[in-house]
């Protein structure tokens, strides 16, 4: 029963995180864009990051 | 007990086949005791191929008699059967003419075509319920439901039913003390050997393929999201384009999408992103490309006059500037881009998160399944039945 229970928690993990990184676009910015605001080398794009 | 199974028939000159039985052999089949009574070798002869096996009758004083037989390093245990299937035989033509596997009804199983064939003895000592005799020739067909096999065995005009088992061999092989020098190693999985999945793998496995599913079809949701915020008319690829917008959602993506006529052509633009204030955020370079044509009969396309680029905005006011950065025909019958036409959208999300969380999921699942396929084709591999 408990391998159960971890299991489906381990499973609705997975799906949330991924939801949520879906959700905020996590990664999903094209590399190619290359921020010019000053003090944001790089563009910025990471976890939580932007272009300003 | 032994005296009780005395040889009652021998043939002389005989090879006696390689088996670990001997008679008077006592061991226990699912608790049940059991004695080694007779042996019988058989032999079949198929389009230049041959296959032998070992039949060992034995007596319960209990559960009555039954057979251990020994192929290919396999035991199974068989027992008669007053049950009937429907239909009652496999006919050869039947075999022969049909498009799909025969199967035959029993009990509420339906049982599907394995094998079938004709054999003669060529080995009979010990003991039997019935008079056994080298002239005797059979013709048995051999269907399998999970488990579990049903021969249906002709011989001398009569029918009989023989359901067969496949025993846990190591423990049979304790029970009746046989010798592993005269155990051969089992060839292939038997058809016999389905696998049982403990409840808590069927729990990992279909929790693992519903938890997939949900990723994916959640993936499918997010996938066409996104609210048009400017989009500009289609004008002349002659001068840049200034695009104003507000982005309301920053916690999501902003997708700049870029449209041009380029026909067997490409079209590059230089786009610059400013702020309410009018500060330079971000700047990408970015071209569209698209070839088409006909080849061998059939039309062909490659690249598109669209490209997206997208970005994360924080809230506010911004400024897009697109300027036209050149281009050039690179087919025949092209013609460079006339006209060009910007889309600024946002909230937009990346659902490949949640695809990848699916495919992971449903490859742990799939994998439960794809083993069970696996295995199950190796159990079938000594089918005689084509679908060809």
């Amino acid at each position: 029963m408990v391998t159960r229970v971890v299991f489906v928690i381990l499973v609705v993990s997975i799906v949330g995180t991924a939801a949520t990184l879906s959700l905020n676009g996590v990664w999903g910015e094209n590399s190619n864009v290359v921020s010019t605001r000053v003090g944001s080398p790089g563009g910025g794009y990471g976890l939580g990051g932007g272009v300003k | 007990m032994q005296d009780d199974f005395r040889v009652i028939a021998q043939f002389r000159d005989m090879v006696r086949p390689d088996t670990p039985f001997d008679l008077g052999m006592e061991g226990e089949l699912w608790s049940v005791p059991f004695t080694v009574i007779g042996t019988i070798g058989w032999i079949e002869h198929y389009s230049g191929r041959v296959w032998t096996w070992t039949d060992h009758q034995i007596h319960s004083p209990t559960h009555g008699y039954g057979w251990l037989t020994v192929e290919e390093g396999h035991i199974t245990y068989a027992r008669k059967t007053r049950d009937m299937p429907s239909p009652a035989n496999v006919s050869n033509s039947r075999i022969e003419t049909s498009e799909h596997r025969p199967t035959v009804e029993m009990g509420g199983r339906t049982y599907r075509y394995y094998g079938s064939g004709n054999a003669r003895p060529t080995f009979i000592e010990g003991a039997f319920n019935y008079v056994p005799s080298m002239d005797d020739r059979i013709r048995y067909v051999s269907l399998v439901c999970g488990h579990r096999m049903l021969d249906i065995v002709e011989s001398g005009g009569e029918i009989e039913y023989e359901l067969i088992e496949l025993p846990d061999r190591g423990e049979v092989a304790a029970s009746f003390g046989l010798d592993p020098a005269r155990l051969p190693s089992p060839s292939g999985v038997h058809v016999l050997d389905e696998i049982d999945r403990s409840p808590d793998q069927l729990f990992v496995r279909n929790v693992a393929l519903a938890g997939g599913a949900v990723a994916v079809v959640l993936a499918l949701a997010l996938w066409p999201m996104g609210e048009r915020v400017a989009r500009t008319e289609r004008v002349p690829v002659s001068a840049p384009i200034t695009v104003p917008f507000e982005i309301t959602e920053g916690d999501r993506l902003t997708n700049i999408e870029i449209w041009a006529d380029a026909s067997n052509s490409w079209a590059w633009f230089e786009a610059e992103l400013l702020d309410a204030e009018g500060a330079p955020v971000a700047a990408f370079e970015r071209g569209v490309e698209y070839y088409f044509g006909r080849e061998g009969g059939e039309s062909w396309s490659e690249g598109s006059q669209r490209v997206d680029t997208r970005v994360r905005l924080e809230p506010g006011q911004y400024t897009l500037e697109v300027t036209p950065a050149g281009g050039e025909v690179g087919w025949s019958n092209g013609r460079l881009a006339q006209q060009m036409q910007v889309t600024v959208s946002q909230g937009h999300t990346n659902p490949w998160w949640l695809f990848g969380a699916g495919l992971l999921l449903l490859a742990l699942g799939g994998a439960f399944l794809g083993q069970r396929a696996l295995h199950n084709k190796r159990r079938w591999a000594g089918s005689d039945w084509s679908d060809d």
